[in-house]
């Protein structure tokens, strides 16, 4: 019998217990993970398919609908239930906006449930879920995206940066950038934010920055699993536009990105039998100028 | 270690820790200013005014190709003097590899031992398993008249199985051969966790 994945998304513990135990009693052959936010559930949703996505409309960081556009953009079958517990004419322009095509309203009872998330799963296509999309097309969007944000913002650069200073993916213009070196100083002042952050007793985070310049800006912000959004952009451009697209792509780019334990096994590099050779001749190539 | 494929690179992060004043900024000068000037970036110094290391101080090295990847080298010092533990914290997390520069100064031990420990406290803090990342042992400092004998700094911070290398840093002398011990150690590594994860 076929394994129906479903994933909880929702930032009340409890209410993530409840609904797990609710979809549990119905009987099947469920596998129910469960995420704390929009991003905890893309990163998951990255790794696996899954039938079923229940989402929390109002969560920290990233709400329901912005969660919905992202799983569309990732794994446009998943069939997705969305729960609120909000009333009267801001549900039903919720309800305009989202898009989706089950809605249980909060508080909900078992039998409720049960019923929404057999109906839900009843329109699972037969045939299995799509693969997630390959790395080339996967790369090839979220350079897309980012020529997109640079574009409509007109930035100079526009890049993204693993916790540790690399880049993971950069678009700029014909501006000279040092982006190894801004990506260093970007993630570094991050991790020190963060530190300074738990220093005070906060939970450890970077949210974003600005920094202003008498001829660059460079604003950063926070994307999933320590990866940071930077953008580079002249005294000309209004910061409002930033923020304004900026906001936009931080929910289309989490899915995009490279999760954070690439496989090696592709990396013909390690195959190099004379892998030692190799390095150090290059190495000294480098110095051999002097 | 990040493999970025879209760019075909592959991203390490060695990190030169040690005590105050041991020589970690002048091995990064020293490979900076050994580096042909057509192939290097920016060398990155956040300093205070009497140009001690506050931050970091960054450079990137591009290797040639192999396998298909790009090899690039980001090398970090951590800020020497005490009070900066928490900033060393934050340089030192998701380094692939680490270079020791101990100060192989007389008198200077008990401070190499100090800064040892702070090291270990902060990669038990941070996850990091000492013992199975490539440290590279580098005792600087011996044009020196009376320098602390390289196997007695290795006992005492209990270093004796780490490749040593033995410098004068200002000279430029073992600076290269600690940096390419560093870069074959944190490749061998990556490799070794490749093998495993194969079988």
């Amino acid at each position: 019998m076929k394994q129906t994945r479903i994933l909880v998304v929702e930032d009340h513990l409890e209410m993530q217990e409840v609904l797990k135990f609710y979809i549990q009693r119905i009987g099947g052959n469920f596998l129910v993970r469960t995420a704390s936010d929009g991003f905890e559930a893309l990163d998951i949703l990255r790794e696996d398919p899954f039938d079923l996505v229940i989402t929390d409309y109002m969560m920290p960081g990233m709400d329901g609908l912005e969660l919905i556009e992202s799983i569309r953009a990732l794994s446009p079958n998943v069939q997705v239930i969305l729960t609120t517990a909000l009333r009267g004419k801001t549900l039903e322009k919720l309800l305009t906006e989202a898009q989706v095509d089950y809605f249980l309203p909060k508080p909900y009872t078992p039998q409720d449930t049960q019923k929404m998330v057999q109906e839900a799963l009843a329109a699972v296509p037969d045939a299995p879920p799509k693969p997630p999309p390959s790395k080339r097309e996967v790369d090839k969007t979220l350079h897309n995206e980012l020529r997109n944000l640079r574009q409509q913002t007109g930035a100079y650069a526009c890049f993204i940066i693993a916790s540790a200073g690399y880049v993971i993916a950069a678009e700029s213009s014909d501006q000279e950038i040092p982006v190894a070196s801004l990506a260093s100083l970007v993630a570094a002042n991050a991790k020190a934010t963060a530190e300074l952050s738990h220093l005070l007793g906060n939970p450890s985070s970077f949210k974003n920055s600005i920094h202003e310049g008498n001829t660059f800006n460079v604003a950063s912000y926070s994307l999933s699993n320590g990866r940071i959004l930077s953008i580079v952009f002249g005294k000309h451009v209004k910061i409002g536009l930033i923020q304004h697209f900026a906001r936009q792509a931080i929910t289309k780019l989490p899915p995009l990105l490279p999760p954070p334990s690439e496989t090696l096994d592709e990396a013909d590099f390690f195959n190099d039998d004379g892998l030692e050779d190799s390095l150090n001749a290059s190495i000294d190539g480098l110095f051999a100028n002097t | 270690m990040f493999i970025n494929w879209q760019m075909r690179e592959m991203n390490l992060k060695i990190v030169y820790y040690g005590p105050a004043l041991s020589g970690k900024t002048t091995n990064l000068e020293q490979i900076y200013a050994k580096m042909d000037p057509q192939r290097r970036g920016e060398l990155i110094s956040l300093n205070t005014h009497e140009d001690r290391t506050i931050f970091f101080d960054f450079v990137q090295l591009e290797l040639n190709k192999i396998g298909g990847l790009t090899p690039k080298i980001h090398l970090y010092t951590v800020p020497g003097q005490v009070f900066y533990q928490n900033t060393r914290k934050v340089v030192l997390s998701e380094a692939d590899g680490i270079v020791f520069v101990a100060d192989a100064a007389k008198g200077r031990l008990k401070d190499n031992l100090v800064s040892w420990r702070s090291m270990r406290q902060h990669l038990h803090q941070l996850n990091i398993n000492m013992a199975t990342l490539p440290i590279i042992l580098q005792c600087n400092k011996q044009d020196l008249p009376q320098t602390i004998s390289t196997p007695i700094i290795q006992r005492v911070l209990g270093a004796s199985a780490l490749p040593t290398v033995e410098s004068a840093a200002i000279e430029g002398k073992g600076v290269i051969q600690t940096l390419k011990l560093a870069i074959n150690s944190v490749i061998k590594n990556v490799r070794q966790k490749v093998v495993a994860n194969r079988s």
